[in-house]
């Protein structure tokens, strides 16, 4: 279907900055060896620099910084970016720790976490639609899974978890973050709290090996 | 967690249902009891304190 006029001055293609192939032999014999060593900050500034030439030209843009794309996540390229990508590991169990580890450091807010296909392309692990939309809810939820594989019953399921992250994406991208149960354990707990008592909190479950029977007691933060 | 006010809860896990309406001091005594099992089971639950019979204006 054709976009109007006014479609497509309203849409604005986010920009990815990736970056898949690291250096090997970076500089060049004939400098010296302390100017040698300066193709890695030069390469920082450069970056940045194009960053802001972007934004000038385009304040409305969205970047979306990998953190092998940019080869860092810090806050002189947050200052630059919309969202990180913290890792190309999605498959939802690691993302677990990933995320508790990236969140230690930085909101939510930036941390770009996709629904992908499984088995995953890692450790061949096969995770639950279910489980792997939940996870991903715990940051800034976007799917980067093949959607001409889903059945009715995948994107029903996917419309449901979309419609859900809506009403409590303000609250995970920009409340309180509490850690109730590490990813270290056979199960892991975060919650999420608005600053308007009357906003929606959220407490996300996961299990990472089976624990039938096991009496779990959390105390949250409402 | 304020006892005295009620809450709607909303979950993904299916032991619960769906949508229900608990009290704070339900909450904070007898809490919710969710059917997590085994590998990679999950579950969101969302709570929302509704306002307070006395916070609610009413127009005739």
């Amino acid at each position: 279907m054709a976009r109007s006029a006014r479609d497509r001055e309203r849409y604005r293609p986010p920009e990815k900055w990736d970056y898949n192939r690291n250096w090997t032999e970076p500089g060049w014999p004939e400098a010296p060896l302390a100017d040698q060593k300066k193709i890695w900050v030069r390469y920082v500034q450069n970056l940045y620099e194009i960053l802001d030439r972007l934004r000038t030209k385009n304040p409305k843009l969205e970047i979306e910084s990998c953190s092998g794309g940019g080869a860092r996540v810090d806050l002189g390229i947050l200052r630059r970016s919309d969202q990180v990508w913290p890792s190309d590991n999605t498959d939802a169990l690691d993302r677990l720790s990933i995320q508790s580890g990236f969140t230690q450091a930085y909101t939510p807010h930036v941390m770009i976490a996709w629904v992908t296909d499984a088995p995953d392309w890692l450790h061949a692990r096969a995770t639950p639609l279910k489980f792997r939309f939940e996870v991903a809810m715990s940051g800034a939820l976007a799917l980067g899974a093949d959607l001409n594989k889903w059945n009715d019953e995948d994107n029903a399921l996917a419309a449901k978890m979309i419609a859900l992250y809506k009403r409590i994406r303000p609250t995970v991208q920009n409340g309180k973050l509490y850690r109730l149960r590490s990813p270290d354990s056979d199960f892991s707990a975060v919650e999420y709290v608005a600053e308007d008592a009357h906003e929606p909190c959220c407490l996300h479950i996961f299990t990472h090996s089976a624990s039938d029977g096991v009496f779990l007691l959390l105390s949250c933060r409402v | 967690m304020n006892p005295d006010a009620t809450y709607r809860v909303e979950t993904t896990d299916d032991a619960l249902k769906g949508v229900e309406e608990i009290s704070g001091l339900d909450l904070l005594h007898r809490g919710l009891q969710l059917s997590l099992r085994g590998d990679y089971d999950s579950a969101v639950i969302v709570f929302e304190r509704l306002p307070s019979a006395a916070s609610v204006s009413t127009t005739h």
